[in-house]
């Protein structure tokens, strides 16, 4: 005979703990106990408050952190580079506008290379977290130099450390030109590193070892038959032509208000004081002539770089033009300040007058709307820095209609 | 005949019965090894680090596309710190029972009655552990080269090039069956990967990103037969715990030897050795940097080689930079030297051991 008593489960088993009232008992009350804890939590994530993401890049000193890695140097190093790459842009801990959190930045990257001193991917992202980032270019340098030190066979610090003196620190200087001819040494080095050098000597106002120097790229890439090269060098060439015509210019605009105790108006008035003497330089289309004549001749450019350099030059004196666009010469603005006289180009003396123009307007349109009138003069408007007109002739104010032009482009 | 020829003779007639008795050495302790490896790949622990460690250097690629660069370096530096940590691991946690499970289970008394030298017993141990260590290493070097291989052979480019074609009008179109083509590719370069990284093992067919792992593994297998001697000496002596937190202990120290031997200097730099207690701290760590293994000048090697790789120069070049550390010379018999003498103390701790 069959049994109808339900068959029990195998000891042991998940089901075996319903055989007994007990494990009911037991299974509801763990399922209550789950549904409480899930309850509980869900309140404690209600009360929860988004908070901002703050990076934080503090560190111990690199001795220590070197210490406590024990040996596993290199791995440690890309951990910590690689937290840096997530970690950049973000908002960082202790941030303050001063930028003393750089410090503990500068330490950051301080400990990825003390881990590793030839990891040259962190000098190079340190310094565009330092320097470009942040504008800390005391830090950025400081930390190059170790890496410059650590790898002076590579190109990649000595190139960044001359690049942010160049273009960060705005420091042309002779330190810069040895972080330059550092880098050339390199085996690995690029052959656009170079071309920095020149840069370095427009910038710090040697315009004719510039010029030189960019000749010489133009003819090597010339002879090699490297017609982008060859393209950029005869752009900058022509660049720091007209750099230099504006530095003489300048120049001769500042000599002018020095001595004549007031500043000039434009560039004819400077000429016409005899401010602007006749001197050596360099004439682009004469340098055009010259090299298409050697290349002729001898079929080669480089060895006689000198050459045509020189035979290019010539005695020019008043208003020197400008080189890449005749039609846009050089003039003198009125700026804002101290009276002071820049010289620019005509098309950027007509954008600065409609940018000026358009803050007056502005605040004119603001004022009509406060008062529901036109102010009586500008001077009403109290702007902490009236926008000057940059061609020095004057703002016309109209108190009627609230118009406001320059006397020399009333169409602006 | 004297009480003392009796007994000279004695002695003699016993120590011939114990050198017939005892088997020859040069197949003892391969004996002792191969049993020792047997039993230490049944151990499932060994699997577990092992299929960790494949796992990490597999998802390296993953790893490389978090950063926006030096991402063959992170690939590089990733595995092979994979490789000693994880072969760390396999030298302590298994060779801290090695010599104590014999002892637990009371297996050790079949060994001993059989004609086998402590000494032997011993060194069969550790050379066993070594060999289970190596292999391991060896799959883990081999698995590593294969992924830097692979991410060599199977990318973008390499894909592009394998599944689209200029046609004769010199556009480019799909082969004709771009998941069959793919799936083959896919297939063929595993196979090749995995014996292009047996090659580059011995130091065949590299390619930049795998110059000189080679050395930085053997700079590795030569640190960790050291680590291993002392957790056979500690295995013999005290429990798997123990055996454990001192190998640690010692791993730790051993990295940081040029640190013991830094603070002794800078005792004595700011003249803080007038004190008996500066004294004591100041022979204390000048004799602990002399006793505790430089395993220092391991990873320094292996840093240098890694280094020279990375940079694919010569590692000659390398070490003539300013701030450049010399190559440690000589880390090889040092590891012997080194090695045979601590397997030696362990020897005559475990000789003189009662295992009643």
């Amino acid at each position: 005979m069959k049994s109808r008593m339900p068959q029990a489960s195998p000891p042991g088993s998940f089901w075996s703990l319903f055989d007994r009232p007990g494990g009911w008992v037991f299974f509801i009350c763990f399922l209550g106990a789950v549904a409480g804890a899930l309850l509980t939590q869900h309140q404690f994530v209600k009360g929860y408050k988004e908070k901002s993401w703050v990076e934080s890049l503090t560190l111990p000193r690199p001795e220590y952190v070197k210490r406590l890695v024990l040996g596993y140097d290199a791995v440690s190093a890309d951990l910590l580079f690689m937290r840096s790459v997530q970690a950049f842009g973000g908002i960082y801990e202790n941030a303050d506008p001063a930028g003393h959190h750089y410090n503990a930045i500068f330490n950051y990257f301080d400990v990825i290379s003390e881990l590793d001193p030839h990891f040259l991917e962190a000098y190079a992202f340190g310094n565009m977290v330092m320097g470009d980032e942040s504008n800390r270019y005391d830090l950025a340098l400081l930390y190059l130099k170790k890496g410059q030190w650590n790898n002076w066979r590579a190109y990649q610090p000595w190139y960044d450390a001359a690049y942010i003196k160049v273009y960060g620190a705005k420091e042309p200087d002779n330190q810069a030109k040895f972080f330059v001819r550092q880098a050339i040494k390199s085996k690995d080095a690029p052959d656009w590193v170079g071309r920095l050098e020149h840069m370095i000597d427009e910038q710090s106002g040697q315009f004719d070892i510039a010029m030189l120097g960019w000749l010489q790229t133009y003819a090597n890439s010339v002879d090699h038959g490297d017609k982008l090269v060859a393209g950029i060098a005869k752009n900058r060439f022509a660049t720091t032509i007209n750099d230099w015509h504006k530095k003489i210019l300048q120049d001769a605009a500042d000599k002018y208000k020095k001595e004549q105790g007031k500043a000039a108006n434009s560039l004819d008035e400077v000429a016409q004081a005899g401010y602007l003497p006749a001197i050596p330089i360099c004439d682009l289309n004469l340098l055009q002539q010259n090299l298409s004549m050697f290349q002729a001749m001898q079929g080669k450019l480089s060895p006689y770089v000198e050459q045509i350099y020189e035979s290019s030059v010539v005695q020019k004196g008043g208003i020197l033009p400008n080189v890449t666009r005749p039609d846009d010469p050089y003039v003198l603005i009125c700026m804002d300040v101290k009276d002071d006289r820049m010289v620019v180009t005509q098309s950027t003396r007509e954008m600065a007058t409609v940018q000026n123009l358009k803050a007056w307007r502005s605040a004119i349109a603001e004022f009509y709307k406060a008062n529901n009138r036109y102010p009586s003069s500008l001077d009403e408007l109290k702007m902490a820095l009236p926008p000057s007109d940059p061609y020095c002739a004057g703002w016309k104010y109209d108190p009627a209609s609230g118009i406001i032009v320059t006397p020399a482009r009333e169409d602006l | 005949m004297s009480v003392a020829a009796d007994s000279q003779n004695m002695h003699d007639s016993g120590y011939q019965m114990s050198q017939r008795r005892r088997a020859p050495v040069f197949s003892v302790i391969p004996s002792i090894s191969l049993n020792t490896f047997r039993e230490a790949v049944r151990n499932r622990i060994l699997y577990i680090i092992l299929i960790f460690a494949l796992l990490l250097m597999a998802s390296s690629g993953i790893v490389r596309d978090l950063t926006i660069a030096a991402h063959d370096r992170v690939v590089r530096d990733l595995g092979l710190a994979a490789i000693n940590f994880f072969g760390l691991a396999v030298a302590i946690l298994v060779g801290i029972n090695l010599v104590y499970n014999e002892l637990d289970k009371k297996s050790i008394y079949t060994i001993v009655s059989k004609p086998v030298s402590r000494w032997q017993f011993l060194l069969g141990k550790y050379f066993g552990l070594l060999l289970t260590i190596y292999v391991n290493i060896l799959i883990m070097g081999v698995f590593f080269l294969g992924v830097i291989n692979y991410q060599d052979r199977v990318n973008e480019d390499k894909l592009a090039e394998v599944l689209w074609h200029q046609n004769a009008s010199g556009q480019y179109e799909q082969v004709q069956h771009p998941t069959l083509t793919y799936t083959k590719y896919v297939a063929t370069s595993i196979v090749a990967s995995a014996g292009q990284g047996i090659a580059n093992l011995f130091g065949a067919m590299t390619t930049p990103r795998t110059q000189y792992i080679n050395g930085v593994i053997f700079a590795t297998m030569l640190e960790l037969a050291i680590i291993t001697a002392f957790a056979i000496l500690y295995s013999s002596f005290s429990t798997p715990i123990l055996s454990a937190i001192f190998t640690i202990m010692t791993f730790i120290a051993g990295r940081l030897n040029q640190d013991i031997w830094a603070y002794a200097m800078e005792l004595e730099k700011k003249g803080l050795r007038g004190t008996m207690a500066g004294n004591i701290k100041y022979y204390l760590s000048l004799g602990a940097s002399h006793v505790v293994p430089n395993l220092g000048q391991y990873r320094e090697s292996a840093n240098q080689l890694n280094q020279a790789g990375y940079h694919g120069v010569q590692w000659v070049e390398m070490i003539s930079r300013p701030g450049g550390i010399s190559l440690p010379a000589g880390i090889l018999p040092y590891t012997i030297f080194y090695t045979a003498a601590i397997l030696g103390l362990s020897v005559l701790i475990f000789r003189s051991r009662n295992f009643k």
